[in-house]
């Protein structure tokens, strides 16, 4: 089991677009996988349950991966984050 | 089926809020949604395969109709409202919460109903515990989407049927589906128990371009099938068999709401177009009022101004304001400039050359935070152009959007919710480097893109002075200007009725803000509720109000009204109200005294009997 933190960078937070491409992501790889903010647990594979987070600019979320792949799934999903969700910041 | 006559039931009113404008006359039709609800039984362990075989099968349907009601809003209003059901196709396409059901299935023989609703409904108690408004709208999609799903599961056949007639829809509640569905049938409005005004629901009457009432809390269940309704949703009211004196007035307010009762053919202005004159000459620019995502309401709007182009085809009529935010409102997230800068070019050419006023973002924080920040006071808060000002990114690109429009010629510029003249001095500033911007990239501009604020609040209206010689333009924002300066809350149903665009206080704002104005040679317009409302026309006229911006559907009876008039008169009446009148009250009873005198009062004051309050004072 890893984790890392990272913060959201684009203006509009994380919004329904953002969501969805972080299941999309997080489901191509065996491990689970969730999303921690504020001391609530989600699924980061349940788009119901990433856009409950309604995370905005500048929150910090703790991701955290376990499972064979973990550590891809990791790499590509920080990315993802600390890319702003390729918007506008 | 065939109306019931009910002539011994009584009357009854209801107050909500009116969610989409208009006034729709005609019978209820009452709509039950059953909530479905599962029962926990353990399955046996050979009907597994089958329970999750009817699972998948539910599922798919679903999802085929969620797509239908999508295209069926994709066609009848456009991309914004389908994109409500894009997302509901996405959540229940979750992969995740869809396992989880099928493996509770097969591991904890739970009925596949119960499976659904247990985890469904454990989301939306999460999404209806937050903070942001955005987030609880989404449980009630999440809503939509599990009783979709039970009402497969558990075979019931849903009585969505056509409705036969032009009826009145009247509910408990109403899903973005239910609305769309509904519309294709003949559907004069709806009136729900629940909803606010910025629900999905609303939103999608708003596009529909009909009539609506929400948040009118414990009406439905006193509603039957048949029971004749007036749906008002110019003063958010529901009338349950009114009494035939009401009806006429209404009927008759209606046909000037839908411009019927005034000539439908021809040009509405006979010379000088747009500019209506009063019976002395005196002219008065007209224009509308528009959002972005009404599809319905700019395609008349477009007719509109072209009808006046008959008389001479230069003088179209123009937009006094176009809201911006409504996108915002529909997509959840802002547009991109490149996207802004095509709506806006858009709708320049579509009235050209009549001026468009575009005004930009007036939303409430709650629209720009995700987060868990609540704001207290929102009314009174971090809104408009305080979120622009602190969002420099956001604003340039909406001021780059706008400028590139501009190019077309007839753009003008807007800024909403302006309290001290530093603030507006800092948005010209964000303007000129906006302007800076496109300069360094060679993109063209027009350069005398008229600036311009609304006046909503107090200390713009006290303070017009200061204002005038940085801008182009004052738009009086009366709603918002009633509302700060009452201290009222027009959709707090304990205190709605203290409301009074009319009250002295108000007026006497409105009448410096004109003063400022004309010492400074710039033109005042006024662009709220106040322009449109019969009884108001006069005092506006008599203050030296130079245009009015009302909704396309109040131009033909705005400049019916204006050609009775004599501008002299009603400089007197004005200035006489304005000094001596101490309520509102005392400005209508002098307003129809004047009204009455030249038999006018036909014509202008059925609105009033029905706001209620000159029932007594006409019967005198």
């Amino acid at each position: 089991m890893i984790q890392k933190t990272v913060t959201i960078k684009n203006r509009a937070g994380l919004h329904t677009r953002p969501a969805a491409a972080i299941v999309k992501l997080a489901s191509k790889f065996h491990s689970e996988f969730f999303i921690i903010k504020d001391g609530f647990r989600i699924n980061g594979k349940s788009i119901i349950g990433v856009m409950t987070l309604a995370a905005a600019q500048g929150t910090p979320l703790e991701l955290e991966f376990d499972g064979p792949d973990e550590e891809p799934a990791m790499r590509e999903l920080v990315d993802y984050f600390e890319k702003g969700f390729e918007e506008e910041s | 089926m065939a109306p019931r006559h009910k002539e011994a039931k009584e009357t009854l009113r209801f107050s909500g809020i009116a969610a989409s404008r208009g006034i729709a006359i005609g019978p209820a039709y009452r709509y039950f949604r059953t909530l479905l609800y599962a029962e926990d039984h353990a399955l046996d362990l050979s009907e597994v395969g089958e329970e999750i075989e009817r699972f998948d099968a539910a599922v798919q349907k679903a999802r085929r109709e969620i797509e239908k009601v999508r295209r069926v809003a994709e066609q009848k209003v456009g991309t914004p409202a389908s994109s409500i059901f894009e997302a509901q196709m996405m959540m229940v396409s979750d992969e995740f919460i869809l396992s989880t059901i099928r493996q509770r299935i097969k591991h904890e023989l739970k009925p596949a109903a119960f499976a659904v609703d247990s985890e469904f409904s454990s989301h939306q108690e999460m999404l209806k515990a937050s903070d942001s408004p955005i987030m609880r709208e989404r449980a009630d999609d999440v809503e939509d989407i599990k009783q979709r799903l039970l009402r497969y599961l558990l075979d019931r056949k849903k009585w969505l049927s056509k409705i036969e007639e032009p009826s009145i829809l009247v509910a408990e509640s109403l899903t973005p589906a239910d609305a769309i569905l509904f519309a294709q049938s003949s559907m004069l409005g709806f009136a729900i128990d629940g909803g606010g005004l910025t629900s999905h629901v609303a939103i999608l009457a708003r596009s529909l371009g009909i009539p609506a009432l929400v948040a009118l809390h414990s009406a439905a269940e006193h509603i039957e099938t048949g029971d004749l309704l007036i749906l008002d949703g110019e003063r958010g009211e529901l009338i349950v068999c009114p009494d035939p004196e009401t009806l006429r007035g209404y009927e008759s307010e209606q046909s000037y709401v839908l411009g019927s009762g005034v000539e439908t053919e021809g040009p509405i202005l006979e010379d000088g177009a747009p500019v209506a004159k009063t019976a002395d000459g005196h002219g008065i620019t007209l224009l509308m009022n528009l959002e972005f995502g009404n599809e319905v309401a700019i395609l008349e709007a477009e007719r509109l101004s072209e009808a006046t182009a008959l008389v001479d085809g230069n003088k179209r009529l123009g937009l006094g304001l176009v809201r911006t935010e409504h996108f915002l409102l529909l997509h959840d997230e802002f547009p991109t400039e490149d996207e802004q800068n095509e709506l806006y070019r858009n709708l320049a050419d579509r009235f050209y050359p009549a001026p468009i006023t575009l005004r930009t973002f007036d939303v409430g924080g709650d629209k720009v935070l995700s987060g868990s920040y609540r704001e207290d006071n929102p009314f009174l808060g971090w809104r408009g152009l305080r979120i622009s000002l602190d969002e420099p990114d956001l604003f340039l690109s909406q001021l780059r959007a706008i400028l590139r429009a501009s190019a077309r010629g007839n753009v003008k510029l807007m800024f909403p919710m302006v309290t001290t003249v530093d603030e507006l001095t800092r948005a010209h500033a964000y303007l000129e480097e906006a302007r800076g911007m496109l300069r360094a990239n060679g993109e063209p501009f027009d350069d005398h893109l008229p600036v311009g604020i609304m006046v909503e609040v107090p200390s713009a209206a006290i303070m017009a002075e200061s204002f005038a010689n940085l801008v182009d333009y004052f738009s009086i924002g009366s709603n918002d200007l009633t509302q700060y300066t009452l201290a009222v809350d027009r959709g707090n149903d304990l205190i709605a009725t203290l409301y009074q665009e009319l009250h002295p206080a108000v007026l006497r704002l409105i009448q410096r803000t004109v003063e400022a104005g004309k010492r400074a040679g710039k033109p005042v317009s006024i662009c709220g509720e106040l322009g449109s409302y019969p009884l108001a026309t006069p005092i506006l006229v008599g203050m030296g109000i130079s245009e009015i911006s009302v909704s396309p559907t109040a131009i033909r009876s705005l400049a019916a009204r204006l050609h009775l008039l004599q501008y002299e008169e009603c400089k007197t009446l004005a200035d006489r109200v304005i000094a001596n009148a101490v309520s509102p009250e005392d400005v209508k009873r002098q307003i129809l005294q004047f009204l009455s005198e030249r038999q006018l009062i036909d014509v202008f004051s059925e609105t009033a009997l029905r706001a209620g309050f000159g029932a007594r004072l006409i019967k005198k």
